[in-house]
Parts: structure tokens; sequence; C-alpha cells
């Protein structure tokens, strides 16, 4: 078991303390995590539910379930909330089939709110609207930086930097050396940053006009 | 292009592979292991680290994680073009610093690094208090850093920013709505800070350029600021290369130009100066609330307006500063360097100067210079104008002749000025005790707005004359200030007094003081001007004055020196004159006493004081007699007290002793007739035989009732004055003034060991504040004289109290409350303030009441009104009715009723009476002769002032004991209300009533109790819309004990039709009934009520107080509640306020006003279904319970006294629900 030096205690999930859940939450890097929860929505589920709500949706369930969890360092952790963040999202698609059928229903999203566990603890900030509004603008400047790059360093910069897959996954996938990986990966977030940096600093110029 | 590059592409492919594979699994890439073997590529290897940490980073934050050396980064605090500063945490020490880490781009030079430690070093060595610390140096050979003392608080820039926008919101009108300009310090705090801030900068600045360092970089977000306001240099851009031009920076140098002096946007060799110059231009928008030049531009643009002397004035932007700082901050702007201050430490000298109101050793820049400079602003108009006037010998005449109408003229001004303090120094004040808080005589009052207004002619005289008075614009600004206060028709809002006079500068000091003398505050006057003393800044007006007020103050050790000073300066003013005279005589100059009497004849004819000092004079001079005459002839207190003194004096104690308990009656707050009455009952008790002492008390008691209450009086005075004087600081005083005498005294009560045969034990041992002179009257002789024998034996006090409870001659009040230390409010309940400066005293048990009325100055808070109906004293004061700001008490206005008027008996909201769109309030008030009727007083929440009044029809009839706002109830575009009128007062008996009527004066409707129910309509309260008419409806009640059939009655606001009513639940006993409504209990969506019954009697002889709440739809029985046995008063104030608990249904908070020991008075809160939630001590909700917004508030009025002679009093509180 790692500890490292990201100031966690030993085992964080079975520590409930809203310190705790709010350093683990923004260890995940929500707003990557939204640009992944984004890339796996079809378009039709997109136009009822924002990435947002999912990824609320995803943290009660996290939350619920930390219990089955093995703490195996952060990295650990962001793929197993990418699983379940996946699995809200296949939970989603089928209620949105399910509601078509049923044409006349107003469609809320099933939230994972069976038991008595009332949820994280109320102090964190993480989940706050205000907080989220931040990730959504974060993530959105991230997805169209992406967009921007080269379809060759796109791919790898996605899946190497968001998915977080490893190397050789990547190049399995992309049917590449893990050489070029890397210096794709180095390339491409290269560029990226820059791109991304320019983006962030334009939205909150405008934001920061009168 | 390759995807893989050469060697060492792949090297870099590699690391960076893996420093984002550190930073996903939430570790630290560590670059040292990452760049071994690789050293040639150290610096491309660090930025590569860098980028992954930023992509990466953006979602890990530094908060998690990152971390260098032995330093724990917890966030970014700020970016630079050089260096970013992180909050981070040392391990080991666990302490926070700032952390500056160099080169956030990657690409640190070898030379760079090396300077960035060694200034870093030579920073360390500094360890100046006004500097930031460093504490550590991190030197790593890629993000080389140093540690700071981490600031909690902020910059200067923050706080010139928020002045800036209430600034500019004030000027575009937008301030009105919001509060944030309250939330800043008043500018005559701000601007002596900002000057105090310069000069500690500045002498900081000489310790860094003494070090041979140079900041070159100073600027207002460069000065921190702890939290408790002490500034420190931060910041240092120590690391820029000198040889680095800013033309080649500008992009990172932009943010700061406004600051640069000429010489460094050109780019030159810069030295101290520049940081002089720098700190200049900081001060210079601390003060303008302005950049010096404002406006972008383009350097050279800059440098062109800067040499051009386009940099206005300050005063052009802010009149009221001070001429002599405008001076000090233009000579550090100088654009030519040798203009300027030569160093830092002569800019610090001349700061500290402008506090303390020396003269500054800047001089306005030359004719020349500033003609010079005007010629480069506009070479046109220069040319013409010298070729018209091309004799320049008349110029230079004109010159000399303007000089020499300056001269005259400030000598002209100087008089005006001297003048208008000498109109200040005749506002003479009389003694002390006479003067009352906050100037309330209105003599008083009269002769300071007198003396204002005479000085405020003379300072303008001097203004239109002179320049450069920037002191005598301040003086005339506080003198104008007071007088708008003096003249203020009724009670105005207190002009704002800081709380605290801790590092304030001088002339801050000299005004304030000023300000707090001509508004009758002598305490804060003296407190101001103490410090100014101390430093030897008083000039004579402020010692003439602080004599004055040590003299009223009886002090005339402390007052002959000051006035003695201030009387050789102003020799004709006739009123300082006699107040020198005598103090010289109080202190035994009896020589100059005379001389100072004789100016003070020459002068105006007839003073008091010149009386009182002759007589003073004659009586030191050994003719009593002649002294006597004219002490009876002054007919004051003045002359009382020297009477007394006088039969003091010559033995005659008895006589003395009258006279002082006459005097102590008079004038309670006077410590020193107090003193006087204690030393005098001592002497006179110790010169007594046993016998003696036996044949008094005997006598006192054969007197019967008045006789003995005299006596009792007597020994209660006894007891107060011991107590009030131990519980007063004692003051020291020099041995061998008269004062010195009462401070010894005072140094004997403090003490305290008294005999048990001393007057004090006897006091203490009868309780005499306890016993019931008038049952005692009746008492069997041979009680008495066993009584008398049991006094004055030393362990006799105990049976002699039993004997008399057992003759039920106590009074039902008992020990000490002091006994039980105050208990701290438990949660979920905090005292958010205390109505501290707002000393009402209540006396009446009927006559309080509060009303909250929301919002009535438009500043988003609440405010409430409070009644205070009768008023102890003798003779009772007038009754008022307040409005304060319900979190923190602060007055808004007040009112007053006519001199027998009880004004305040109860309190209400009305609704908008005038139309101003604020709430208008209506008062009862009952009159001190009950006889007559009572009325009400509508007046308008904005002010306080009269809208109409409501009239009583009978005699003895107590209208207006309650009043109840009830909207329009009959829908005529008239606002109601409900008055109660009892028939308890001293006329024809009848049955009690409501009456309905609107504020026009037209009754609506009455209602009426039965026959015989005398005290029907003595309380009110609100229950909404009840049966749903769409009027509020309303409940009434009546006294306990009453003959009638219903205690509670609940009555239709259309037509006053019974709705519901509720029967005595049992044999009443105690003093009164209340009643409280607003909020809803049972949760049926109708306000429910609380019955308080003071005492009720169950019928097994314990008196136990009870409330009783019902519904507010149908009088149905919600909770019965009960108070501890003995008595408690459990009840006496009683209502529903509000979810407390989060359930969604009302609570109860109900008053227990303990009687017997010991008492502690408490609010108890009970939850919706009986059970207790919270205690409350020493909160007496005698004045009603009100919700206020999201909380509530009580209203504690004060302690009880002692021996419980003044039932309650002292400040009020306000407790709110959290």
């Amino acid at each position: 078991m790692k500890t490292g030096s990201s100031g966690l205690p030993p085992d964080p999930l079975r520590d409930d303390s809203p310190e705790t859940w709010e350093r683990l939450v923004e260890g995940l890097a929500p707003a990557t995590l939204l640009v992944c929860i984004a890339e796996r929505m079809a378009p039709r589920l997109r136009a009822r539910f924002s990435p947002e709500d999912i990824w609320q949706d995803t943290l009660l369930q996290v939350w619920r379930d930390r219990s089955s969890c093995e703490w195996r360092g952060p990295a650990a952790f962001r793929r197993w909330v990418l699983a379940v963040a996946e699995n809200r999202i296949r939970n989603a698609a089928d209620r949105l089939n399910a509601a078509k059928r049923d044409a006349a229903a107003e469609l809320p999203l099933e939230r994972a709110d069976a038991g008595d566990d009332p949820g994280p603890p109320p102090a964190v900030s993480s989940t706050t609207p205000s907080r989220v509004a931040g990730y959504r603008e974060e993530s959105e400047a991230m997805r169209a930086a992406l967009g921007e790059l080269t379809p060759d360093v796109r791919e790898v910069v996605r899946l190497r930097l968001f998915e977080e897959l490893p190397v050789e996954e990547v190049a399995e996938r992309l049917s590449l050396g893990s050489s070029a990986v890397k210096h794709r990966f180095r390339r491409g977030v290269h560029r990226y940053q820059a791109l991304l940096s320019a983006r962030l600093a334009s939205t909150r110029g405008r934001a920061d006009a009168p | 292009m390759s995807d893989a590059g050469s060697g060492e592409e792949r090297l870099l492919d590699e690391v960076f592979e893996r420093a984002v594979a550190d930073l996903q699994d939430g570790r630290e890439p560590d670059v040292a292991e990452l760049i071994a073997g690789h050293e040639h590529l150290a610096s491309q290897v660090a930025g590569l680290v860098e980028t992954a940490r930023a992509a990466c980073g953006r979602a890990r934050r530094p908060a998690d994680g990152g971390g260098l050396g032995s330093y724990r980064l917890l966030g970014e605090l700020g970016r630079g073009g050089m260096a970013v500063v992180y909050r981070a945490r040392q391990a080991g020490l666990e302490r926070d610093v700032a952390l500056k880490v160099f080169g956030p781009q990657g690409h640190v030079g070898d030379g760079e690094r090396r300077r960035f430690l060694n200034e870093a070093r030579a920073l360390a060595r500094l360890a100046h208090p006004h500097v930031v610390a460093v504490y550590d140096i991190h030197d790593d050979p890629l993000r080389p850093a140093y540690a700071m003392e981490w600031i909690r608080g902020g910059t200067l820039a923050q706080l010139v920013r928020r002045r800036t926008e209430a600034r500019t919101a004030l000027e575009q009108g937008a301030a009105a709505a919001g509060g944030d300009d309250r939330a800043l310090v008043p500018r005559q705090v701000w601007v002596p800070w900002v000057v105090s801030v310069g000069a500690t900068i500045a002498r900081a600045l000489a310790t860094v350029h003494e070090a041979g360092l140079l900041h070159r970089d100073v600027k207002p977000s460069n000065i921190l600021l702890r939290s408790d306001g002490t500034p420190l240099l931060s910041d240092f851009g120590l690391v820029r290369d000198p040889s680095a031009s800013l033309h080649t920076r500008a992009g990172a140098f932009l943010g700061t130009v406004a600051f640069a002096p000429p010489e460094q946007l050109r780019g030159e060799e810069l030295d101290a100066r520049a940081d002089v110059y720098s700190l200049g231009a900081t001060l210079y928008q601390a003060l303008a609330l302005r950049l010096p030049l404002e406006g972008a531009g383009s350097i050279p643009a800059m440098l062109r307006r800067i040499e051009a002397g386009r940099i206005p004035p300050l005063r052009a932007h802010d009149a009221r500063l001070p001429v002599d700082l405008q001076t000090v901050i233009a000579k550090a702007l100088e654009p030519e360097r040798g203009a300027r201050y030569a160093d830092a430490e002569a800019l610090a000298d001349d700061l500290e100067r402008v506090l303390r109101l020396q003269p500054v050793l800047a001089r306005r820049s030359g004719w020349l210079r500033r003609t010079a400079r005007a010629a480069r602003r506009n070479r046109r108009v220069v040319v013409a104008a010298t070729a018209g006037a091309l004799a320049a010998g008349l110029v230079a005449g004109l010159t000399v002749l303007a000089r020499v109408e300056r001269a005259r003229n400030a000598a002209s001004a100087a008089a005006e000025v001297l003048a208008a303090h000498a109109a200040l120094l005749d506002t003479r004040l009389e003694v002390r005790a006479a003067l009352g808080p906050r100037g309330d005589n209105p003599v008083l009052r009269e002769r300071l707005a007198g003396g204002a207004e005479r000085a405020l002619v003379r300072y303008d005289a001097a203004l239109a004359v002179g320049s450069d008075l920037s002191a005598a614009r301040g003086e005339r600004e506080v003198v104008a200030k007071a007088l708008t206060w003096l003249r203020a028709p009724g009670e105005r809002a207190w002009p704002t007094t800081p709380a605290t006079l801790e590092g304030r500068g001088g002339a801050e000091l000299r005004e304030l003081g000023l300000l707090a003398y001509l508004t009758g505050e002598l305490d804060a006057a003296v407190r101001a001007w103490q410090p100014l003393e101390a430093l030897g800044a008083a000039d004579p007006l402020v010692l003439g004055l602080l004599g004055q007020v040590y003299l009223a103050e009886q002090r005339p050790a402390l007052a002959y020196p000051r006035l003695k000073v201030a009387a050789d300066a102003f020799a004709d003013v006739p009123s300082l004159a006699a107040s020198t005279a005598h103090a010289a005589i109080l202190c035994g100059d009896l020589e100059s006493g005379r001389a100072y009497l004789e100016r003070a004849r020459s002068g105006e004819e007839v003073l008091p004081i010149l009386a009182r000092a002759r007589a003073d004079l004659t009586w030191l001079e050994g003719e009593a007699d002649d002294a006597a005459a004219q002490y009876n002839a002054l007919a004051d207190l003045f002359g009382f007290q020297r009477l007394a003194e006088m039969d003091e004096a010559r033995g005659a104690l008895e006589d003395a002793l009258g006279g002082w308990t006459v005097l102590v009656s008079m004038e309670p707050d006077e410590p020193g007739h107090r003193r006087a009455l204690l030393r005098c009952a001592r002497r006179w008790w110790n010169g007594l035989e046993p016998d003696g002492r036996r044949a008094w008390l005997h006598e006192a008691f054969e007197g019967r009732t008045q006789r003995f209450g005299t006596a009792l009086g007597l020994l209660y005075y006894v007891v107060r004055a011991r107590e009030e004087l131990a519980a007063a600081p004692a003051p020291r005083l020099p041995a061998f003034h008269a004062e010195a005498r009462d401070g010894a005294f005072d140094a004997e009560v403090t003490s305290g060991a008294t005999a048990p045969g001393s007057i004090d034990a006897l006091a203490e041992r009868m309780r005499v504040a306890c016993i019931d002179h008038g049952r005692c009257a009746d008492l069997p002789e041979e009680l008495r004289a066993r009584l008398v024998e049991l006094w004055l034996d030393p362990a006799g006090g105990d049976e002699a109290w039993a004997l008399l409870e057992r003759a039920d001659a106590v009074l039902p009040a008992g020990d000490s409350p002091y006994d039980s230390a105050a208990e701290p409010i438990p949660a979920p309940f905090v005292e958010r303030s205390a109505f501290a400066d707002f000393d009402v005293t209540f006396a009446s048990l009927l006559t309080e009441y509060s009303a909250d009325v929301g919002d009535l100055d438009g500043d988003g808070r609440p405010e409430l009104l409070l009644g205070a109906g009768a008023a102890a004293g003798d003779p009772p004061r007038a009754g008022r009715v307040l409005a304060v700001r319900a979190e923190d008490g602060v007055p808004l206005w007040s009112t007053r009723g006519a001199a027998h008027d009880e004004l305040g008996s109860a309190v209400a909201a009305v609704g908008d009476v005038d139309g101003d769109g604020i709430c208008d309030w209506a008062a009862g008030a009952l009159q001190q002769e009950l006889s007559l009727p009572g009325y009400v007083r509508i007046g308008s929440g904005a002010d306080g002032g009269e809208l109409a009044r409501l009239r009583g029809e009978v005699d003895g009839e107590l209208f207006g004991v309650a009043v109840l706002g009830l909207g329009d109830v009959d829908a005529d575009g008239v606002l109601d209300l409900a008055v109660g009128a009892p028939r308890a007062g001293d006329g024809a008996p009848g049955p009690g009533a409501v009456r309905v009527l609107g504020v026009d004066g037209r009754t609506l409707y009455r209602v009426t109790a039965d026959a015989g129910d005398t005290w029907f309509g003595c309380a009110l309260a609100g229950l909404g819309d009840v049966d749903g008419d769409g009027a509020c409806d309303f409940a009434v009640t009546s006294r306990p004990g009453a003959d009638s059939s219903a205690a509670v009655r609940a009555c239709s606001g259309r037509d006053g039709s019974t709705l519901w009513a509720v029967g005595p639940p049992a044999i009443w006993f105690g003093p009164g009934v209340s009643l409280g409504s607003g909020a809803d209990v049972d949760g049926d969506g109708i306000a429910d009520l609380a019955i308080g019954y003071g005492w009720l009697d169950p019928g097994d002889g314990e008196q136990i107080g009870g409330c009783l709440v019902v519904s507010g739809r149908d009088g149905r029985e919600l909770l019965r509640l009960r108070g501890a046995p003995r008595a408690d008063g459990f009840g006496i104030d009683a209502a529903p306020i509000g979810d407390v608990d989060g359930d969604g249904l009302s609570e109860i908070a109900v008053s227990a006003l303990a009687t017997r020991a010991p008492r502690k008075p408490r609010v108890r809160v009970f939850s919706s279904r009986g059970g207790e939630l919270a205690e409350l001590a020493e909160l007496v909700g005698w004045s009603r319970m009100r919700s206020v917004g999201a909380g509530w508030v009580a209203l504690r009025i004060g302690a009880w006294s002692r021996y419980g002679e003044r039932p309650l009093g002292g400040p009020a509180r306000a407790v709110f629900l959290k």
C-alpha cells in the first residue's frame, strides 16, 4: 500500500473525515474525469444529462461503495471511479430508453439513493455547484484544446493523460511502438498545454471583464 | 518529423513519461534522480517536469502533494515573471511559510541562481521587524528557493482597492444601498495610519539600503499587513538583473510602472532614491486613492508626463489632507532624484513630523523649478507670457510684494486661530457629577455650543486669509461636527468615537480629544490627550481643556499646572483665569490664586466659578463664617458640599452626615460624595459610646416608620458607598495634595477590614436593604428591643434576620446575586453583542417593552425598538423610546416623553403611517400621576419624530399600558391598533377595556371586560388571522386575581367579538401575567400563545411559576410548563420564539426571575414537546422576547443590585440564536 506524498492517510477509504474525502476527490482531477465522462456519453444521452450530473451521481455511488474498494493508490482509485462512472452512464442510458417507452414521464436521474447512508459529508466543497461549475469550465477548455491537436497525437494524449492508461496499453490500442507513444505524448502534451493555457486565459479574461 | 528522434530526444521522452507516471500515481517526481547521469540536460529536464506538473497538476493541485525539499506545497500564492510563491509547510517544524521558488520556466542560468541566493542570504541577515523574515534557503540546482515568514493578513493594495471601490460606488451613488463603506475605517483614522505605515516602511527601506540592497519594486501589493496591521516590506525584486532595462522587459514590468521612478523607466542605474520615489508613489495612491499618473501610456509617454510635473498635487484629490503631507509626498516624487529626499531615513523623519504636528523639513518646490516644469508642460504659453513681461525686475518686484502679503496674511490667520482657541477655552465646565454622560446637561451643552460657534467664526476668518493651515482646518472640521451634534434637536446618534486610541497619530488624537470634549465625553477626551501630553505635544489649548476637565473632576492637583500654562498663554480669557484661580487656591497657592482672581475679575462680571473660588479663598483665609455665607449664597451643590465639609471640619458630624446624605441622594454617581459620607459616618459612629449607639437605634425604632427608614437609609448608603468605592480604581496622586487624602481613604476602603463594632459591620448584619421598614413599625415593642440588641451584637445578625422573617418584616428579596458567577450561555445560543453603551435603567414591572420594527435606516439590518417607561431616579426621569440596531445595540435615535410621561410603557410596530416606506411605531405613555389618563404616541420609524397622539378618555385609565399594531382591520386605508386600557389607576373604578382605533384617532370598537375586572387589557398579543376574515386577531388578558371568568380572551380583529377564551388555570399569585405570540408551536399554521404566570399556586403552599401554551386557533392547551419551587418567578415573561431544534415547530422561551437566594435569573428554552433545550443564565426576559430576523433576541435588563433597592438596571443584552 502506498502513501505517496499526497498527504492522504494510509487507507483513505476507511477514513470518513470531510478533509480526506475532499483530498481524494480533488486528487481524481475532476476536470479530466469530466472530459472522460463526456467522451463516454452518447450525444442522445448528453442531450438529457450533463457530464456533471453523471459526475455527481458517480461520487455518491463511490461514497456508498467505498468500503468495497481496496486502496491501492490514487491511480487505481481513479480507474475504479471511472468504472463506476461508466456504470452510471449505462444506467442513465437504460433509463433513457425506458422513458422513451413511457413518453409522459419526466426523467429524473436515478440516484444511487438506496439505504440510509446520507451521502458524502456535507462539508465537502468538491461537489458544491460553484466548484462543479469550475470543473465544467476547465473540462470544456480541455476538450477544446484536445480537439485542436492533430489526430496522431490527440488519441495518445487522451488515452495517456486523461484515461491514464499505461504506455503499453496505449501502444497496443493504437498499434504503435511504445517509444513512438512516448515521443508523441511529450510533443502532444506540450502543444496541448499551450492551447489550454491560451484558452483558459481567454475565458478567465472574459469572466473578469466588467 | 521522425517520431522517436535522436538518443537525447528519446531520453527526454522517457523522462517526461516517468514524471507523468509519478504524478498520476500521487508521487512527486524526483528531479535529481531524473537528471542523474544527464546533468547537461538539467534545465530541459526541469522544464519537462514543470510541463508534466502543469498538465497533471491542473488536476492534482499543489495541495495534494507537491514538495520541495523539506517543504510540502499547500497552494500557490502568486506568480511573477521570475518566481512563483507557494504557501508551504516545513516538515519537522510544521510551520507554514511562503516559499519563493525561482525559475518557473525552468531556465535557470548559473549567474541568476547565484544572484538569487546571494540576495536571499543578504535578506536573511537583515532581520528587520518590518521586513518579511527569510527563514531558510533551499539551494537546489534546479529549483532554488527560499522560505519566508508566512503572513496572515493582507496587503496594503487590498485595502487601497477596497477603499477606492467604496469611493467610486459613493461617487456613483451606489453606496446608498450597500453597506460596504461602513466596513472601512473612517478617513481620519485611515490617513494617519497610512502615514505611519509610510514612516515604518521608509525606516525598513533605510535598513535595506544600509545593507547594500535595493528593493526596486516598492508598491502597495508589496507591503504586507499582519492581522494586527503591522506593515512588512516583502517581495524584493532583487533578482532583477540591474543591466536589464525596463524596455527589454516592459511586459513583465507593466504592472509596476506607475510606481517606478523616471530613472528606472529610462533604464538608468538606480540608487536608494528610486525606492524613495516608489514609496512616495505608494503613499500617494493610498492617500489620494488614485495613481500619481492615471491612464495607460507607453513608457516614453509616461516619462514625459512625470518630467513635465503632471502629477497632480495630493490635495487636488482630497483637499482635507494636510498641506505638510502634500509637501512631503511631492518631495518624494520629485522627477529629478537630486531634489528628492536624500535617503529613506529623511523621508521617514518627515512623515513622523507630520504625525507629530511638527514642521516638516521639506519645502514646496521653489518658484524657479515650478516655473520650469510649467514651461515644459506648455511651451507656447510660457513663450507668450515671457514676451509679454520682459521686464524681469517687475517679476521680481511682484514676487517680493506677494511674499510680504503672504507674511501679513499668515500673521493675521495665526491670530484668528488663537482667538478660536480662546473661544474654546472659554467653554468652562462645572462640577463633574452635574454633567451627566455625553453632555446630557442642557446648560453645559448650550455653553459648549456657544464656544464652538464663536470658535467657528474665528476659524473661518483664519482660513479666509491664511494658507497652509492644515491643523486649523482639521480643528474647524471637528468643531463644526461637534456643533452639529450639540445643536441637533432631540437625541441623535453619537458622533463616532473609535474604540481604541492605540497607534493613532498626534493630530488625530488631538482632534479626537477635541471632539470628545466638545460633546461632553470628558473621559474620552482625557484618554485621547494623555498620550499627546506624554509626548510633549500638547499645546496650551489642549492643556487648558485638560485642566478644565480635571478641575471639574475635583482634581485640582492635576488641573493647576495645566491651567497655569494655558492661562499664561491666553491671558484674556476670564473663565480660564477663574478656573486657574480656583485650582491654585485648592492647591494652596493662595497668592497666585488671588492674582488670577484679579485677572478674571477684569473680564466677565459674574461667573459661578469665580464666586466659588472666592468662597474657597475666604475659607482658606480663616473666615469660616464669611465663607459659609458665601457658600449658602451660591445655593448649588458645590455650596452644599462645602457646607458639609465645613460641618465636618468643625466636628458637627451629625449635621455633616445629613448634608452628605442629601448630596449622595442628589448626585448618586459622584464618588466624592460617597467617600465623604462613608468617612463621616465612620467618624460619627466611632465617636459614639456603646450606649449612644444603642440609644440611636432605639430612638430610630421608636420614631416609627419615617425615622427608622431614615436610619436604614443612612446604613444602606454606608453599605453602597463601601461597595462602590471598593469596586472603583483608586486614583494615584501625589501625597501632598488634597486629593491624596481621598486616595489614601480609598485604599483603606479597598483593603476593607472593618471591626465588628463598626457602622459598616452593623449595616451588613442588619441587611438593611431587605428590611421592610413599614412592617417593622408594627412589631411589638419587646421584639424591637430584642432586635436592637441582636443587631448590636456582632454574632446576632442571623438570629435577628430569623426574627424578622418570622414577623414577615422582610422584603421579598434574598441575598446577593453576586454569589453566583455568571454562567456561560450554552450552545446553540450565542451572545452576539452587548448593548454596552446603552445604559437605560428600567424600573417598573409593567413598563418595559420592545418591538421589532424591521430595518429603519436602510442598512439591511433590522432595528429594535425599546421602551423605557418609568425610569429610576428622583425625580423619575421621563420615559424614552429608543431605536437600536438589533444585532449590536448601536443606537439610531431616541425620543423622550414630557416630564411626567412614562413614554415607552409599551411599544409596538404599526406599519408605515407617514408613507416614507419605513415602519412607524406606537408607544404607550402612562402618567406618573396615575389619576391622569395615559396616551399613545405614534412616531416615525425614520427619526423618532411624533406623528400623532391618541389620548385616553377617562381618569384613572391606564391607556397605553399595552399597544399592538393590527394593520388596517377595517380596510379604510388608515392603519389601526389595539390599545389596552385597564381601569386600575387612581380614578373611578370600572372594568378595563381594549380600544381598537385608527392612527387618526377614530375609535372602531371597544372590547370591555366583565364588571369588576379592572385589569383587563394589561397585556395584548397578536394572533394573525385566526378566523380567516382578513383582519389580524388578537389576545387580551387581565391580571391574576382579577374577578374575571376568563383569563385570556381571543378577539376578532374585525369587530372585537370573542373567538375563544381560556379560564384561569388555578389560584393566581404574583404581580403579572404576560402574553407572547408570533410562532407556531403545534404546526397548524397559526401562531400560538404563551401565557406566562409569574407565580402559580397549585394549592400546596409552594409558589411555582408557570407557563401555559395554548393553540392560537381555539385556545386548546398545548403545553403546561412549570418552574422550580421556591418562587423562582418562572413565567414572568414567555413567548414562542420560532424553531430552534429544527423540527419545524416553535420552541418556547420562559423567563425565570428568581426572587430567593441564590438568585439566578435566567431564560429557559423548551421544545414544542416540553423538553428543556437550554438555559440562558443571567438573562432576565423582563423585556419581551422577540424574534429578529432569523434568530431571536432577549433583552437582559441588567443584574439585580445587591439589596434589591433598584429592581433592575444596567446594560441590555441581545442573545441571538445561531
